[in-house]
């Protein structure tokens, strides 16, 4: 079978199931059933599949999503969010849109400490979400900067997936990871820009600035009494991190306890809150999780069947210079990221990429950071997004798929817009 | 009769989803043991990271049928949506029917690896060693039982699709 | 002309990926109108450790990757790891024959070679070993991220065995969540752990595990002219590639030595109790498992 039409088979396959209302999972398991019996023959063939999918999910990494979507749950359920957004909204009245600029500002904190943006959307979205809901913020202005902050953390260090690609394409770890400072700040703040517009276009995305202004004591008094207790949370997350205490993968446990502790020393450690947030935590891990474990099977048959890499050599046959080669692998990565996951990506576009990227004399290291940020992209392209998808776990009943998706548009230009930057001028950006 | 079973049923597939809440918690605790000791110089829990690990997989697999019975996983609805309503329901069964065929394919072939690993009594060697069945028998359990969900959605002809989430 | 498809457990940039690629032309080269290897890929077509599994059920004809990834099916690979005779000798002392009865046996895969088996592991610190009085270390206190093999050697030199994902190593040294790992000398550089990891202990211990496995029917179905053209190439590969990855390490220990990792020499007999300590837990763990080959893997791996 050629190149092509392996991959309108796995491909089309799959968005004609999806297309069809069958759960995404589904969609993923029956067309990995049929590549299976197509490219690796028969009862066997299905055998390896099943075999390959016991290696999907058991895999540490992957920890933190089921607990920071539990830390989320709790803060919401025990009412402690509320409490916090409150004084929050008390002390910030006078900024529209806050909530949203508070979002991207902690996410880009965290993204200082974690490496995974999965992890990040995730702790983001359950936390928030619910929430700025209740408060009046429309769902993009909720949705678009928590997944594009979520999705920053890969880029700023530390980032196991850069430690991945450096060591995969041969670049230096220390230097790529430093490399990803700037653009993580220059894309937190054009993200902000970003939300400063939304509201100006739509000034009902965001609920009105309080018209009364509090006075400064009572603002101090909720300060202390609502936002600093918080402290242990975010002590217990991210102190632990940088106290070399607990890896950035345990300490989502901690954060797990100290919103337990402080509900319990709040009074509101109530059984029924703990059950609707140990529900809604098994409800939206296992949405992702299963879904995971579907396509990184389906990843490996994409390489298997050889629909992916037929495409990147394709790419590779044409003769270009420096910044089109540099689009080519652009146009590569975004439509390989449409269906496939980051790793998958790297260990199979590296082998062809790096070669090219000697040839053409293009820096290593403008490489590097391009890949990462395209790869960023991937996580939030339909129609296989993981993003897309935590963001879906966490929103309200009939949010869809494409709301999400245009939530995620402006922020995915700022992401295509650096990278374009990057292109042609990257002593703007990667600074040595 | 066939009323007790189907209770039997449903409580089969909450408990299961209970199993799965509980090897959530299992897991946080013991990092919180885990790195507590390690921090007081205590060593560390050696099968903690397996254990923890495998409950991804164990919570995930027997919390699926479970999210099924709610129709919570992520579906895509808006295109049918936009089907007169004899299309929306043609289109709903054919995507169940494919579903309940697919699932219930790879929960038999996982059932079948898992027994022929059985009988050779191989390991999955982590941090501890865990018998290389279990991961078959988990994968087995959860995609007959999803694949029974959707069949039990076909017997009661409720085709509309219906997700978490419409798009 | 046969042709088979092959998979390996590393991704192609990585230095034993690029070893296997060398015996793949070789035999490319070598086997025109008789037999040839396509490349399928490495760990993005078959997740590493589910690899041996497609060999046996003939979804690929031919594998290459670390044999202790089955060690819970295949006990016997710690006669790799805790072996000391080298490939050539293991071809002609009948070692090699066992070793493919077991994995035959217990994997459904037929063993071709063992390229590549010149390795070295070597235990690197972050923080400077404590010297015992007879001139050996005593790592009581630290945490090294290990392997599964190297478990019970570490826990004899007082260490807590944690492990640690590949991907997050880079940040728990940086951060000082552990104290250090075992790791061979080729490719420590290749994820910079060496940036963090000041001292390495020397000698090292153990000895490469890699193997290259057959399908057997596939084997089987092979033309004797192909198969002879296969187990020659294998056996001239077993020696290249030594020579290649011991100049390697060669290089890449003066490299880091010159990046600052200092090297903490263990001599004389201190030298021998540490090893002896290593290849031990090895063997231990092969006896223990009842392994019915540990007498013949004994006598024909290990000449210590
Ligand atoms: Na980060
Ligand atoms: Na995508």
């Amino acid at each position: 079978m050629s190149w092509q039409a392996a991959a309108l088979l796995l491909g089309g396959g799959v968005i004609f199931l999806m297309a069809l209302g069958t759960p995404v999972v589904i969609a993923f398991l029956t067309v990995n059933l049929i590549g299976a019996v197509v490219f690796m023959g028969g009862l066997g063939g299905i055998d390896q599949l099943i075999a390959n999918a016991t290696s999907s999910i058991t895999s540490f990494a992957l920890v933190p999503v089921p607990l920071f979507i539990l830390m989320g749950e709790l803060l919401f359920h025990t009412g402690m969010a509320v409490r916090v957004f409150d004084a929050l909204d008390k002390i910030l009245g006078a900024i529209r849109a806050r909530l949203a600029y508070l979002t991207v500002i902690g996410g880009t904190i965290f993204a200082t400490l974690s490496g995974s943006s999965i992890a990040n959307t995730a702790m983001l979205g359950s936390t928030l979400m619910p929430d700025m809901e209740k408060r009046g913020y429309s769902k993009s202005l909720i949705m678009g900067p928590i997944i594009a902050t979520g999705s920053i953390a890969m880029i700023i260090p530390p980032s196991s997936l850069a430690v991945l690609l450096g060591s995969l394409a041969k670049i230096d770890v220390g230097a790529l990871l430093l490399a990803g400072v700037v653009p993580g700040i220059i894309l937190s703040l054009m993200y902000l820009a970003v939300i400063r517009l939304h509201v100006w276009i739509d000034p009902e995305a965001a609920p009105p600035v309080s018209p009364v202004s509090v006075p400064t004591r009572e603002k101090a008094l909720a300060l202390l009494r609502d936002v600093a207790p918080m402290g242990l949370v975010i002590f217990a997350v991210i102190g632990l991190i940088i106290l070399g205490v607990a890896s950035p993968t345990e300490s989502a446990a901690f954060g797990v306890l100290a919103v337990a502790v402080l509900a319990l020393i709040y009074g509101k450690l109530r059984w029924k809150a703990v059950e609707k947030a140990l529900w809604g935590t098994l409800s939206v891990s296992v949405m992702m999780l299963v879904i995971i474990l579907a396509s990184a099977t389906f990843s490996q048959l994409l390489a298997f069947s050889g629909a992916s890499a037929g495409l990147v050599a394709w790419m590779a046959g044409f003769e270009l210079g420096p910044h089109a080669t540099l689009l080519a692998m652009l146009a590569v990565l975004i439509l390989l990221g449409m269906f496939m996951d980051q790793l998958s990506i790297m260990m199979l576009t590296l082998p062809i990429f790096m070669p090219l990227i000697g040839m053409q004399g293009i820096d290593p290291l403008q490489f590097g950071i391009i890949m990462l940020l395209a790869l960023e992209l991937s996580l939030a392209t339909p129609p296989f997004g993981l993003l897309l998808f935590v963001m879906l776990g966490v929103a309200p009943k009939g949010t869809s798929i494409w709301e999400v998706v245009r939530a995620c548009l402006p922020y995915l230009a700022c992401t295509l817009i650096l990278i374009l930057v990057l292109i042609w001028l990257p002593g703007l950006i990667i600074w040595q | 009769m066939m009323a007790i079973l189907g209770k039997l049923y449903s409580g089969l597939i909450h408990v299961l989803a209970v199993l799965a809440v509980i090897s959530i918690l299992v897991a946080t605790g013991l990092i919180l043991g885990d790195v507590t000791m390690r921090y007081l110089g205590l060593g560390s829990i050696r099968a903690s990271s397996t254990l923890i690990e495998y409950a991804l997989l164990f919570s995930t697999m027997l919390g699926a049928p479970w999210l099924m019975r709610r129709r919570g996983h992520i579906t895509v609805t808006s295109l049918v949506e936009q089907l007169p309503p004899a299309g929306r329901k043609a289109a709903g069964a054919l995507a169940l029917g494919i579903s309940t065929v697919t699932l219930l394919i790879l929960g038999w072939r996982s059932a079948m690896v898992g027994y022929d690993k059985f009988l050779r009594g191989g390991a999955d060697i982590r941090s501890i060693a865990v018998p290389e069945w279990i991961a078959y028998g988990i994968l087995a359990t959860g995609f007959v039982l999803m694949g029974t969900e959707c069949l039990r959605l076909i017997l009661q002809r409720r085709f509309e699709p219906h997700g978490s989430v419409a798009a | 002309e046969t042709t088979l498809k092959a998979v390996s457990a590393f991704p192609s940039n990585l230095a034993f990926a690029q070893s296997f690629q060398g015996f793949v032309d070789l035999v490319n080269e070598r086997g025109k109108g008789v037999v040839q290897i396509q490349m399928m890929g490495g760990p993005e077509v078959f997740p590493p450790n589910q690899q041996i599994d497609a060999v046996s059920r003939g979804i690929v004809d031919m594998q290459y990757g670390p044999a202790t990834y089955s060690i819970g099916s295949l006990p016997e690979a710690y006669a790799f790891v805790g072996g000391t005779v080298d490939p050539v000798e293991t071809r002609k002392n009948g070692g090699l024959d066992v070793m493919r009865e077991a994995m035959l046996e217990k994997l459904g895969v037929y063993l071709l070679g063992r390229p590549d088996s010149d390795i070295r592991f070597y235990i690197y610190t972050t923080g400077e070993p404590k010297r015992t009085g007879d001139g050996g270390v005593d790592l009581s206190g630290m945490q090294l991220r290990a392997l599964p093999i190297y478990n019970k050697f570490f826990e004899s030199l007082g260490a807590v065995p944690i492990s640690v994902p590949v991907a997050d190593v880079y940040t728990g040294l940086e951060r000082n969540t552990f104290d250090g790992l075992g790791f061979p000398m080729i490719g420590i550089r290749d994820l910079s752990w060496d940036k963090f990891l000041k001292y390495r202990i020397d000698p090292g211990f153990f000895q490469g595990d890699l193997s290259i496995v057959l399908n057997p029917e596939a084997w089987e179905g092979l033309a004797p002219e192909a198969q002879e053209l296969l187990t020659q190439a294998a056996a001239d590969w077993e020696v290249q590639s030594g020579e290649h990855f011991t100049g390697l390490a060669k290089e890449t220990e003066a490299e880091i030595a010159k990046a600052g990792v200092e090297t903490v020499q263990l001599e004389g007999e201190a030298a021998e109790k540490f090893l002896d300590a290593a290849y031990e837990t090895s063997w231990q763990a092969l006896k223990e498992s009842g392994s019915p080959y540990y007498d013949r893997l004994r006598e024909t791996f290990y000449d210590r």
